[in-house]
C-alpha cells in the first residue's frame, strides 16, 4: 500500500465522512426546522403567561414590544405578570402540592441563580429545550460561559438566555473624586466619608453578591469558592471577609444598622444624596437612570480592578406550563438578534447581549452597531473583567453566617 | 344572625308567622339558608387555607419531597439567626402602635367630640381612609427620612445640612417610624368606626347630666362612655391589633432592617430560592396566628381587669371634679399634627408624580413632567377595570349578605327567640384576625384541587372573605340601631315587608349603606396577596401593578400609581356623600341624620 494510495483513502474517507456529516446535520437541520415549523404550528393561539419582574418601566415596556411581535410574527398570545421569581415558584409549588401536574398558571418565567437551581433539584422545570430553538445557536456559548453554568449549576438547556449581567459600582463623581477600585480603596472611601456607603442585606440577592465580591477579591483560594462548601474550610476562606465588614460596618450608611432591601432602593438613596456610592447588576443602569431623570448627570460607573461577578440571566418553562409551544416561540424570539440589539439599546432598556457577533449574518450585526450607549456606561473592553460566579451552594452559607454576625 | 347560626345547629327551622306575603315552604327553606351561606364564605377559605399551612408548619409538603411529619420547621425557625429580636420588633411595634392609636382616637374625641372642630376631622376623615397604607408609608417616608421634606425644608431656612444629615428618622432599628406610620394609618380608621357607634352612646345628654352632677368632662369619658364605646369598638381594635402585628408591606417600607419584623421575616422564608425554607414560612405564620390569639386574648384580660379597677375607684376613690380644658387644646394639636401628616404626604406624592428630576437639597422639583403619568396610563384601563368589577361586585355582594343576615337576626328577635350574639359574632371577624399570610396559601391549594383556580368568581369569593367583615362591621351599628317602628307604620299603610323594606328603611339606611359599600370598596382595592395568589397571576389590579412597580426604584411611577390606587374609593366614598344629600334636596328631615 503505498502513500499515495493512503493519502486519498485518507482523503476520500476525509470527504466522505465530512460529507456524511454534512448531509447528517443538513439532515438534522430539516429535521429540526420541521420540528420547529410543528411547534409554530401548535404554539399558534396559545396564551402564555409569562411572569417576570415588573418594577422597571423601561423593561416592562420591552416586554409589551416582545409581546406585540409574537402575536403579529406568530399569532402567540402573550401576557406579562408582573411577579417575583419566588411568588411564581409558589403558584407552581401550589399547583404541584395539588396534583396540578398540566395545565399550570406559570408558561414562562424569568429567573437565574439560586431560584433556578433550586427548581432544577425539585423538578420544576419542563425539561431540555432551548436546543430545539433555532436562536440558540446564536448564543455565546463560547465566550460567554455563564449560558451554560448558571451560578455554577450546569442549564442543560433547561433555560434559555436572555441577558447578561455584572456587578458595577455607581458612584457621584459630585463626592467621589476618584472612584475605589478594589474592596481595599472602598474601605479606605469610606474612611473617609463616612455613612455614604451602603450594600443591601442579604439574603437580597444584591447584598449577597456584593459579599461573595468582596470575598472573591479579599480570599487567597478562590479554587475553593467555585467548589461545593460542604468540601472547603468555612471559617478560613470567608476569615477575611468578616474582617472587612467588622471595619466596614460602622462606616457606612446609618452605621450599618439599617440596610435597604435592593438596588433600587439603592438608586433613591444615590438621587438623595444620602449615600455616594451604589451598585446595580446592570452595567447600562446609569446611563438608563441618567436618561429618564432618576439620576444626576454627574453619575458615573466603575467596577474593580480584579473584575467583578457577572452571570447570565434566563427564561425557564415550569414542569406544568400549559403551553410549551408557545412559551417556546417566545423564548426564542427574545434570543433573536432583532430583540436582543432593541433590548441593548440604552435608549429602551440596556441590558447586554447573550449572542456572539461573529455568529451573527452580516446583516443582524449591523443591528447592533451604533447602538447608543449612555453617558455613564464603561466601554466593553472594561467590563470584560468579570468574575465567574462562586459554587452556588455558597450562596446560603454565607446569607447564614452574614444574618448571625449582623442580622440579630 | 347569632341565633340563626344556632338555630340551624339545633335543627330548628324558624316557622314565620311573622311573614304574610312568602309563601311558607319558600320561608322555610330561605330564610335557615342565610347563616350557613354567610359562615360558609369566609369559614371555607380559612379552613382549607389553614390546614394548607399547617401541614408544611409541620414538615409535610410533598411537592417538595416532604412527607414525614416533624418540629424540624419549628426547630429552624427558632435557630434562625435574628428570630427572637424579630420576634420583639413585632410585639413592640405591633402593641404600642395599636394601643397607640386607641389611646389617640380617644383622646381626640375626649377633647374635641362634639364640636365643630371634630365635624372637620369628621370630613377629613374618608380621604385619609382611602390612601393605601404602602403609598402613605412611602410618601411619609419622603416627609422624615434624613433627606427628605422637612430637612430640606430646615435646610433651605437655615442652610444648616447641604448634605442630608447622618441621623437614623426612618426605618430605626427599635421601629419608632413604623410605630408613627401604623399609628397614623389606624387612628383615622379607630374614628371611623368609633363615629358609626357614638350617636347610640348619647354623648352630648351624658355630658350634660355628669356636668348637672358636678363632676368633670374628664371623668364622663373615663367612667362613663369610653367603656361603652370600647365594648362597641372592640372588635375593630382587634383588626387594627391583628394587623400591626401581621403587616408586611409597611414593614418593609418603615420598619427595621436587620432583623426586620417577625411578618417580613417569614415572608422572606416563603420567598428563599431553597424550597425547603417555606416550611419554616408556614411554622412561623403559624407562629404569628398564636401570637394574634395569645395578644388578644391578653387584652380581654386587660380590659376586664381595668373595668374592675374602675369599679374599685369608683366605690372608693373621690371622682376627679377637674375639667382639663388643656386636652381640648392638645386633641387640636394632636389632630392638627395628623392632618399635616397626611397633607404632607399628599403634596409630596402629587410633586413626585409631575416630576422629572429631583434631588436633595431641592425643596421642590428641579424639573417637571408628566411622562409618568403618560407611561401608566397607556396600560392601566385592564387593571383598572378588573379593580373596579372585583371592588363593586364583592362590596355589592357583601352588602346584600350582611343586610340578610341582619334582617334574619330581626326576624328571629320578632319571633322572640333569644338572640346572643357576642359569641358568634367572633367568627365573621375572623379573616381580620388570622395573618393573610397564615392562610392564602392553604387555600390557593384548596382552589387549584378542586380547579377552581384562576378564576374570577374565586377570586371574587377571595375579595369578599375580607370585604365582609368589614361591611359587617361598618353596618351593623346603624342598622341595629334603626326605629322598627317606621317599618310596622309602613306594614299597616303597604302591607307588604320586602316592600316596606325597599320603599322606607332603604331608603332612610342609604347613608349608612352606601358609606359601608364605599368601605368594602376600598377594603377589596388594598388586596393583593388574594388577588396574585387565588387568581394565579391572571387578573392585575390597580394594587398588584402598584406592587411591581413598588420592587423598582422610580419614585415617579410609585406616585403615580398611588394617586391612581386612592382615586376609586375616594370617588367611592365622595358618592356616598353626594348621593344623599342629591336624593333628599327636597327632604328636609332626611337630609342630616
Amino acid at each position: 500500500m503505498n502513500a499515495a494510495f493512503f493519502a486519498r483513502t485518507v482523503f476520500l474517507r476525509a470527504i466522505f465522512s465530512r460529507a456524511i456529516g454534512v448531509l447528517l446535520f443538513g439532515l438534522l437541520l430539516q429535521a429540526n426546522a420541521a420540528d420547529w415549523q410543528d411547534t409554530l404550528k401548535e404554539a399558534k393561539g396559545q396564551s402564555v403567561y409569562f411572569h417576570a419582574w415588573g418594577g422597571d418601566e423601561n423593561i416592562n415596556a420591552y416586554i409589551q414590544w416582545a409581546i406585540d411581535q409574537v402575536k403579529e410574527k406568530y399569532d402567540v398570545e402573550v401576557k406579562h405578570v408582573k411577579n417575583v421569581a419566588p411568588n411564581a415558584i409558589t403558584q407552581i409549588l401550589s399547583e404541584k402540592s395539588a396534583g396540578k401536574d398540566s395545565g399550570g398558571a406559570v408558561d414562562l418565567m424569568w429567573v437565574n441563580g439560586e431560584n433556578f437551581a433550586n427548581m432544577k433539584r425539585n423538578n420544576l422545570l419542563y425539561g431540555a429545550f432551548t436546543q430545539d430553538l433555532p436562536n440558540y445557536q446564536y448564543v455565546d456559548t463560547e465566550h460567554k460561559p455563564t449560558t451554560l453554568y448558571d451560578f455554577t449549576v450546569p442549564v442543560e438547556n433547561l433555560e434559555a438566555p436572555w441577558g447578561m449581567a455584572q456587578l458595577v459600582f455607581l458612584h457621584d463623581t459630585d463626592v467621589v473624586k476618584k472612584a475605589p477600585s478594589s474592596a481595599a480603596e472602598l474601605l479606605e472611601f469610606a474612611h473617609k466619608n463616612p455613612g455614604r456607603f451602603t450594600y443591601p442585606a442579604p439574603p437580597a440577592f444584591h447584598g449577597t453578591t456584593f459579599i461573595k465580591q468582596i470575598l472573591l477579591e479579599l480570599t487567597d483560594d478562590r479554587d475553593a469558592l467555585y467548589k461545593p462548601v460542604q468540601d472547603a474550610d468555612f471559617d478560613k476562606i470567608t476569615k477575611p471577609l468578616w474582617i472587612y465588614l467588622d471595619e466596614l460596618h460602622p462606616l457606612m450608611w446609618q452605621k450599618g444598622k439599617v440596610f435597604t432591601d435592593g438596588a433600587p432602593r439603592m438608586t433613591q438613596l444615590l438621587n438623595d444624596g444620602e449615600i455616594a456610592i451604589s451598585l446595580s447588576f446592570n452595567p447600562f443602569a446609569a446611563s438608563n437612570a441618567i436618561a429618564t431623570g432618576e439620576l444626576p448627570d454627574t453619575v458615573r460607573t466603575h467596577i474593580h480592578a480584579s473584575g467583578t461577578i457577572a452571570n447570565t440571566h434566563f427564561v425557564a418553562i415550569p414542569y406544568n406550563s400549559s403551553s410549551v409551544e408557545g412559551a417556546m416561540v417566545f423564548a426564542n424570539f427574545l434570543m433573536s438578534p432583532e430583540a436582543q440589539a432593541r433590548k441593548a439599546n440604552t435608549d429602551i432598556w440596556g441590558d447586554p447581549t447573550v449572542l456572539a457577533m461573529d455568529k451573527l449574518s452580516a446583516q443582524d450585526r449591523a443591528r447592533f452597531d451604533d447602538l447608543p450607549k449612555g453617558v455613564a456606561t464603561l466601554s466593553n473592553e472594561e467590563l470584560a473583567n468579570v468574575l465567574l460566579e462562586p459554587h452556588a451552594s455558597w450562596v446560603e452559607a454565607l446569607e447564614a453566617e452574614w444574618l448571625k454576625r449582623y442580622g440579630q | 344572625m347569632a341565633e340563626a347560626l344556632r338555630s340551624v345547629v339545633n335543627k330548628k327551622a324558624p316557622a314565620g308567622a311573622s311573614n304574610p306575603n312568602m309563601p311558607a315552604t319558600l320561608r322555610t327553606i330561605f330564610w335557615p339558608l342565610i347563616p350557613p351561606l354567610t359562615t360558609a364564605v369566609f369559614m371555607v377559605p380559612i379552613l382549607f387555607g389553614l390546614l394548607g399551612t399547617w401541614l408544611p408548619a409541620f414538615g409535610y409538603l410533598p411537592a417538595i419531597g416532604q412527607s414525614q411529619f416533624s418540629l424540624q420547621p419549628w426547630q429552624a425557625l427558632v435557630h434562625y439567626p435574628g428570630f427572637f429580636s424579630a420576634l420583639t420588633n413585632t410585639l413592640v411595634t405591633g402593641l404600642i402602635a395599636s394601643i397607640l392609636s386607641l389611646m389617640i382616637a380617644l383622646f381626640l374625641l375626649h377633647g374635641a367630640y362634639p364640636s365643630q372642630w371634630f365635624n372637620r376631622i369628621e370630613r377629613a376623615l374618608s380621604p385619609a381612609l382611602s390612601i393605601p397604607h404602602a403609598a402613605f408609608a412611602i410618601g411619609f417616608g419622603f416627609l422624615i427620612a434624613p433627606s427628605g421634606w422637612l430637612l430640606r425644608l430646615m435646610n433651605g431656612l437655615t442652610g444648616m445640612f447641604p448634605a442630608p444629615p447622618f441621623w437614623t428618622t426612618f426605618q430605626d432599628p427599635v421601629g419608632i417610624s413604623l410605630i408613627l406610620v401604623m399609628v397614623l394609618k389606624e387612628t383615622p380608621f379607630l374614628l371611623f368606626m368609633a363615629l358609626a357607634v357614638l350617636p347610640s352612646l348619647k354623648v352630648s345628654q351624658t355630658l350634660w347630666l355628669v356636668r348637672s352632677q358636678g363632676h368633670g368632662k374628664a371623668f364622663a369619658w373615663r367612667y362613663l362612655i369610653f367603656p361603652r364605646l370600647y365594648q362597641q369598638i372592640r372588635l375593630p381594635f382587634f383588626a387594627v391589633v391583628a394587623y400591626s402585628l401581621t403587616v408586611v408591606d409597611i414593614a418593609i417600607i418603615a420598619g427595621p432592617t436587620t432583623p426586620p419584623t417577625l411578618a417580613v421575616l417569614i415572608l422572606q422564608r416563603f420567598n428563599d430560592p431553597d424550597l425547603v425554607q417555606r416550611t419554616v414560612g408556614a411554622a412561623g405564620a403559624t407562629l404569628l396566628l398564636g401570637i394574634v390569639m395569645i395578644v388578644l386574648i391578653g387584652l380581654s384580660l386587660l380590659q376586664q381587669a381595668i373595668q374592675r379597677w374602675d369599679y374599685y375607684r369608683l366605690c372608693h376613690i373621690k371622682r376627679p371634679k377637674r375639667h382639663w380644658s388643656i386636652t381640648d387644646i392638645s386633641a387640636r394639636v394632636v389632630s392638627v399634627f395628623i392632618g399635616t401628616a397626611y397633607i404632607g404626604t399628599l403634596t409630596i406624592t402629587l410633586l413626585w408624580s409631575i416630576t422629572k428630576r429631583w434631588r436633595y437639597p431641592d425643596i421642590l422639583p428641579e424639573s417637571f413632567g408628566l411622562r409618568a403619568w403618560v407611561r401608566l396610563n397607556d396600560r392601566l384601563a385592564e387593571p383598572f377595570w378588573c379593580t373596579f368589577l372585583l371592588a363593586i361586585l364583592s362590596s355589592l355582594l357583601a352588602l346584600i349578605l350582611v343586610i340578610l343576615a341582619l334582617e334574619n337576626e330581626l326576624r328571629l328577635s320578632r319571633l322572640s327567640k333569644r338572640v346572643s350574639l357576642s359569641r358568634i359574632q367572633w367568627l365573621v371577624y375572623l379573616p381580620l384576625l388570622i395573618p393573610q399570610i397564615a392562610f392564602i396559601f392553604g387555600f390557593q391549594i384548596a382552589l387549584i384541587h378542586f380547579g377552581l383556580d384562576a378564576q374570577f368568581i374565586t377570586l371574587l369569593w377571595s375579595h369578599l372573605v375580607f370585604v365582609f367583615p368589614y361591611v359587617f362591621l361598618t353596618l351593623s351599628g346603624p342598622y341595629r340601631r334603626f326605629d322598627e317602628r317606621y317599618s310596622w307604620q309602613g306594614l299597616t299603610l303597604i302591607g307588604q315587608r320586602w316592600k316596606v323594606f325597599w320603599r322606607i328603611k332603604l331608603p332612610m339606611l342609604l347613608r349608612p349603606i352606601l358609606y359601608t359599600l364605599a368601605t368594602g370598596f376600598a377594603v377589596s382595592i388594598a388586596q393583593y396577596l388574594p388577588t396574585l395568589f387565588v387568581g394565579a397571576g391572571k387578573y392585575s389590579t390597580i394594587t398588584t401593578e402598584a406592587v411591581a412597580i413598588a420592587t423598582g426604584s422610580d419614585r415617579r411611577m410609585m406616585a403615580v400609581i398611588a394617586l391612581w390606587q386612592q382615586t376609586l374609593p375616594l370617588l367611592a366614598f365622595a358618592s356616598a356623600t353626594i348621593i344623599p344629600i342629591l336624593l333628599f334636596r327636597h327632604r328636609k328631615a332626611m337630609s342630616h341624620q
